[in-house]
C-alpha cells in the first residue's frame, strides 16, 4: 500500500516544488532534506518546549549520527512501528502514510512556529533575563523540581513524539521525491525514444509529403532569391552612380554638360 | 512587358534611370558564364549521346553542332532582347534594352544588335565607355542601333 502511494506522493512532492519554484512562495524553497533513515529516527532527544524550537528537535535528529540514535530508545508515535513504513501489515500502513502527510503539515507548522518563537525569544531575551535567572533559581529548589517532574516527563515525551513524526514524514516524502524522480525519468526516457523511433519518422514523411509544406518552402526559397536579386541590382545601380561620378570627375565634367 | 508601360518608362526616365556600365558589364558576364554552361551540356550530350548510341561521332553531327554552336550566342542575344527585352543577366540585374523612346525592339534590330556586339566584341566593350558622358548612359552599340539600356522598376515599387 505504501508502496503504491509513494509514487504518487513523491509526484506530488515534485510538483509542489515546481509550484512553488514557478510562483514564489513567501519563503525560499527548501530543498528535501537528506532524511536519514527510517529506523535510525527512533528514539529521537529530546528537549524542553522552548529548546525544541530553538534548536529544532528535526534539525537534531538530523544531524544526529545513526549509530547514536540506534541505541535511544524507541518512542514510537500511534501511528504503528516504524518499520511498518517498509513492508509491514496493512494497516499500520496506511496509518504511517496518512501520518505522513500529517508529519508534512506539523513540520509546516513547526517550522513557522519555530521562526516565530525564536523572534520572540529574541526579543524578550534581553528583558527577561533578571527574571530567568530568579526563576531559575526558584525551580532550582528540590522540592519544587520533584513536583513538577511529572509535567516535565509530558512534555519531553509530547516533544519527542512530534519529532520522531515529523522526521519520519520527511523520510517517507524524501523516498517517494526520490522515486517519483526515478519513475519520471524512465518514463521520459521511455517517451523521448517512443517519440524518435516511431513518431518522428511519420511526422517527417507527414511533412515532406504535405503541398502546403512544399509550396511554402518553394515561396520562402524564391523569396529569398528575390531578395538577393533586389541586392544585387541596388548595389549595381549604386556602383554605376558612383564609378560615373568618378569618371566624371577625372574627366572635369559636369553632369550638366552631359551628351543628350 | 506591354507597349504602353515600355512608352510611360521611356516617357519619365530620368538619367539615374538609365543602366550604367557597371550593370551592364555584370549582365555580360552571367550572359557569358550561362552561354558557356548552355554550349557545354548542349555539346556534350549531343556529341556524348552520339559516341554512346553510335559508337562514333559522325563529323556531319559535328559540324552541325558547332554551326549550331557558333550560332547560340546570336541567337540567345537577339531572341532575348526581342522577345522580353531581356537576357538572364539582364533579368538578374533587373535591366531591359529597349529603343529610344522606350519600345521594345523588333527582331531585325536585335538581330543587328547582337550580330554587331558579337562580331566586335572589343568595339561593343570599350564603346561602352561613352555611357559615361551619355545622358541616356548609351554605349556605341545603343547609339548605331538605336536603343537604350534602362533600369525596370522593382516589382515592389510598382505594387
Amino acid at each position: 500500500m505504501i508502496r503504491a502511494l509513494r509514487l504518487p506522493l513523491g509526484l506530488a512532492i515534485l510538483l509542489a516544488e515546481r509550484v512553488r519554484a514557478d510562483f514564489g512562495a513567501d519563503h525560499p524553497p527548501e530543498r528535501a532534506p537528506e532524511a536519514p533513515p527510517v529506523a535510525a529516527l527512533e528514539g529521537a532527544p529530546v528537549g524542553g518546549s522552548v529548546a525544541i524550537l530553538e534548536s529544532g528537535p528535526i534539525a537534531a535528529l538530523e544531524r544526529a549520527p545513526v549509530a547514536a540514535l540506534d541505541d535511544q530508545p524507541v518512542v514510537e508515535p500511534e501511528g504503528g512501528p516504524v518499520a511498518a513504513l517498509e513492508g509491514g501489515p496493512a494497516g499500520p500502513q496506511e496509518i504511517g502514510v496518512a501520518a505522513a502527510y500529517a508529519v508534512g503539515l506539523a513540520d509546516i507548522a513547526l517550522s513557522t512556529s519555530a521562526r516565530i518563537a525564536r523572534s520572540a525569544v529574541a526579543a524578550a531575551q534581553k528583558r527577561g533575563r533578571v527574571g530567568a535567572g530568579l526563576l531559575q533559581t526558584v525551580l532550582g529548589q528540590p522540592e519544587l523540581a520533584r513536583v513538577t517532574a511529572p509535567a516535565r516527563r509530558a512534555t519531553a515525551a509530547a516533544a519527542d513524539w512530534s519529532a520522531a513524526t515529523v522526521a519520519r514524514g520527511r523520510a517517507v516524502a524524501a523516498e517517494a521525491r526520490t522515486e517519483a524522480v526515478t519513475f519520471l525519468r524512465l518514463e521520459s526516457a521511455n517517451g523521448l525514444d517512443w517519440v524518435r523511433g516511431e513518431v518522428m519518422p511519420v511526422m517527417i514523411d507527414d511533412l515532406v509529403a504535405d503541398p502546403k509544406v512544399r509550396q511554402l518552402a518553394m515561396e520562402q526559397a524564391q523569396g529569398a532569391v528575390n531578395d538577393v536579386a533586389l541586392e544585387v541590382r541596388r548595389r549595381s545601380a549604386r556602383a554605376d552612380t558612383s564609378l560615373e561620378a568618378g569618371v566624371r570627375k577625372l574627366l572635369g565634367r559636369d553632369r550638366r554638360e552631359l551628351a543628350p | 512587358m506591354s507597349a504602353s508601360s515600355s512608352a510611360e518608362i521611356g516617357a519619365s526616365l530620368r538619367h539615374e534611370d538609365y543602366a550604367g556600365v557597371v550593370s551592364r558589364l555584370a549582365a555580360l558576364a552571367i550572359d557569358v558564364v550561362v552561354l558557356t554552361i548552355a554550349a557545354a551540356a548542349g555539346a556534350g550530350l549531343v556529341l556524348g549521346g552520339a559516341e554512346v548510341v553510335v559508337g562514333d561521332t559522325p563529323g556531319w553531327l559535328v559540324a552541325v553542332t558547332s554551326f549550331v554552336l557558333a550560332l547560340l550566342p546570336t541567337l540567345y542575344f537577339s531572341l532575348g532582347w526581342w522577345i522580353v527585352g531581356q537576357t538572364a543577366g539582364g533579368l538578374a540585374l533587373g535591366i531591359a534594352v529597349r529603343r529610344v523612346g522606350g519600345r521594345p525592339l523588333h527582331f531585325p534590330r536585335a538581330l543587328v544588335r547582337a550580330i554587331l556586339g558579337l562580331a566586335f566584341p572589343v568595339v561593343w566593350l570599350i564603346g561602352l565607355a561613352l555611357a559615361f558622358v551619355d545622358q541616356r548612359r548609351r554605349g556605341l552599340l545603343d547609339v548605331i542601333t538605336g536603343t537604350e539600356v534602362v533600369y525596370l522598376p522593382e516589382r515592389g515599387a510598382q505594387q
